[in-house]
């Protein structure tokens, strides 16, 4: 199981038992414990009521709602983060670092704070809403809110995944490119996304899978309306508040399972796109 | 087209600054068609900017380009006729081998069947065959080289240009890869122009130097001109394994020269005599103690102190041995003389009257 090279290799920090041992407390207490538990007290039910409870319309229909406005925001930013990232990188304007900086904002923000300031803004009397309002547009209140709030807490993943491949990347591949008489279309494609996609990628599903469980900034400019604006999360809330822990925890354990899977996709593409570059294929 | 040695490459009056640093200053050279040329220079000399401006990877800010009678300032690279090997080979690093050579045919929309056979012949022509669907970072970096050489050739370029090629590899493959190179661009017969700062790589690979210094062209010739002709200080002083003396005028016999700045004199100018040792010019060699001696193989490296002066000297392994802190007898052939940015080649007096004699 450990593998140790030889008897005696100077190591910087000292004993692997005991920085092992460590990662392990760490790890066990705040994650596999506690997701331990959601399965413990999901399995008070039986299987039968287990599938009932996750299979209730109204619980499907947040599913539905999550998935679609996670994945869509999560796409949204998959775009506009490459874009951010790009400008951040290639180019030199007044204000950059101010710019760089406010990337992280989304970060640093209470969620529920970005959530009322967009819901504000979003109403059909607030500043922006007002203005799609007269086009019949609604936003708060709707799909469409939620994928706004989803997009502004998942800005940072994909600029930062993307940015350092990019600053990193040796500008000869484009100079290649540029000799060999590669248009700035297939230069694009051929060269430099390849390079950045791993790093897109895990950006790309690390939003999705921070956006499937955004609770704060969601609620309040979702509007929650069962069947059409309301999220999984708040149906899991909603079972707590009735003290229906194992309805909530079953509804939490089907949502985890779906975050593993997504993340598991993701290791899976990225090991692939790393072999090629890493030489054992 | 009458004239076969025409001029394939001109630089006419080149400038190039990057901000407050001239990296090109007024660079005017030719280049015959056919001919392997080597950029040769210490770091920061503008040895690469040249290449990269005759390219088309940078702009000069006066000057011209010419390829093959044309001026190209305005031509983008890519229409230049030229293939490009960088120093890092730049290898599209998800792409398969075949992928990275055939890129540069299929972008001029070639037919498939046709690229396939140009990319399976320079696979042949680079012994890289079965290769072709590995991805670069499964390869050696000499194998690396040889598919940045082939992607470079693929889409028939007249003119080829070389980034440090041989940098990034180890010393061993390294000089397999010099030998292979000047074979294979013989072979081709398309001018090519390289970089490099290793004077060594320079004089075994080219047919002419163009050594290059603090963004000017100090001088051009073939190596073996450039190296025993030096005509500038500079050029002096790279060249070979130069020791400096302080004074010549203890070393009998020299000529006598006024304002002189420095004394360089090359290891293969100095001889190293045993005590028991028979010496033809007795009368002219100077007493010294051996510093160090460092064993490489096909030789000896010594370093001998004379007066004040540490020069050092080469012994074969046929020779009988030197040690550490023996006393010896050293003669030197030739010395160079700088005055200003001029070079006096100074030969042993003791040579010249021999000469006479015989």
């Amino acid at each position: 199981m450990m593998k140790r090279k030889s008897t005696k290799k100077t190591r910087v920090i000292p004993g692997f038992g005991l920085s092992f041992g460590i990662t392990m407390t760490i790890l066990g207490l705040i994650v596999i414990i506690p997701l331990c538990s959601l399965v413990v007290f999901s399995v008070q039910l039986s299987p039968a009521e287990l599938i009932r409870t996750i299979t209730r319309p109204r619980v499907l229909a947040s599913y539905g709602v999550s998935f679609v406005t996670a994945f869509a925001a999560a796409a949204v930013n998959a775009g506009m983060g490459l874009i951010l990232a790009w400008v951040l990188v290639r180019y030199r304007f007044p204000g950059k670092r101010i710019m760089d900086g406010l990337i992280e904002l989304p970060f640093a923000l209470p969620t529920a704070v970005a959530g009322i300031a967009l819901t504000h803004l979003t109403t059909e009397n607030g500043w922006v809403g007002s203005l799609f309002a007269k086009l019949g547009i609604r936003i708060a209140y709707t799909k469409t809110g939620i994928i706004i709030a989803l997009i502004f807490i998942g800005i940072p993943f994909v600029v930062r995944s993307v940015q350092p491949v990019l600053e990193k990347m040796d500008p000869q591949y484009e100079e290649a490119a540029q000799i060999l008489g590669f248009g700035p279309v297939r230069t694009y494609w051929k060269v430099i996304f390849p390079e950045i996609f791993p790093a897109w990628l895990s950006g790309f599903t690390l939003a999705f899978a921070r956006c499937l469980g955004e609770y704060g900034s969601v609620v309040f400019i979702a509007g929650n309306t069962p069947f059409k604006t309301e999220i999984a999360p708040l149906v899991i809330m909603a079972q707590l508040q009735e003290y229906d822990y194992a309805s909530a925890t079953s509804i939490a354990l089907v949502m985890l399972l779906a975050s593993f899977l997504i993340l598991l996709i993701n290791a899976f593409i990225q090991s692939r796109a790393s072999k090629k570059v890493s030489g054992i294929v | 087209m009458a004239d076969t040695m025409q001029n394939y490459v001109e630089l006419q009056g080149i400038n190039k600054h990057f901000g407050s640093f001239q990296a090109s200053d007024n660079i005017s050279f030719t280049i015959e068609k056919g001919k392997l040329v080597a950029l040769l220079g210490p770091s920061g000399s503008g040895k690469t900017t040249i290449l990269r401006m005759i390219a088309g990877l940078e702009t000069p800010d006066s000057g011209n380009i010419v390829i093959d009678g044309q001026v190209v300032n305005e031509i983008p690279a890519s229409r230049r006729g030229i293939g490009f090997v960088f120093q890092n080979y730049a290898l599209f690093r998800y792409m398969t081998v075949y992928d990275n050579i055939a890129m540069g045919l299929k972008v001029k929309k070639i037919p498939k069947a046709q690229i396939k056979e140009r990319v399976d012949s320079l696979l042949e022509l680079v012994s890289l065959k079965g290769m072709e669907n590995r991805y670069p970072n499964q390869l050696s970096g000499g194998q690396r080289q040889r598919v940045a050489f082939a992607r470079a050739l693929a889409p028939n370029p007249q003119l080829l240009l070389l980034d440090e090629p041989f940098a990034a590899i180890d010393a061993k493959v390294r000089q397999e890869l010099r030998s292979w190179l000047k074979e294979m661009i013989g072979k081709l017969g398309i001018t090519s122009i390289f970089v490099t700062h290793d004077q060594d790589e320079a004089i075994e690979v080219a047919d002419e130097i163009i050594l290059t210094n603090q963004g000017h062209i100090e001088q051009i010739g073939t190596p073996e001109e450039i190296y025993r002709n030096p005509q500038t200080a500079f050029t002096a002083s790279f060249f070979g394994q130069n020791a400096e003396l302080p004074d010549y005028h203890d070393f009998r016999s020299f000529a006598e020269l006024d304002h002189v700045d420095r004394v360089l004199i090359r290891p293969e100018f100095v001889k190293v005599y045993k005590q028991d040792e028979k010496i033809q010019y007795e009368r002219t060699a100077s007493e010294g103690i051996v510093e160090s001696v460092s064993f490489r193989g096909d030789r000896t490296e010594l370093r001998i102190r004379v007066n004040d002066a540490v020069l050092a000297a080469k012994r074969n392994p046929g020779e009988p041995a030197i040690r550490a802190g023996e006393a010896v007898k050293v003669f030197l052939y030739r010395i160079f003389v700088t005055r200003g940015n001029e070079v006096i080649p100074l030969e042993n007096l003791a040579l010249q009257t021999d000469m006479v004699v015989f």
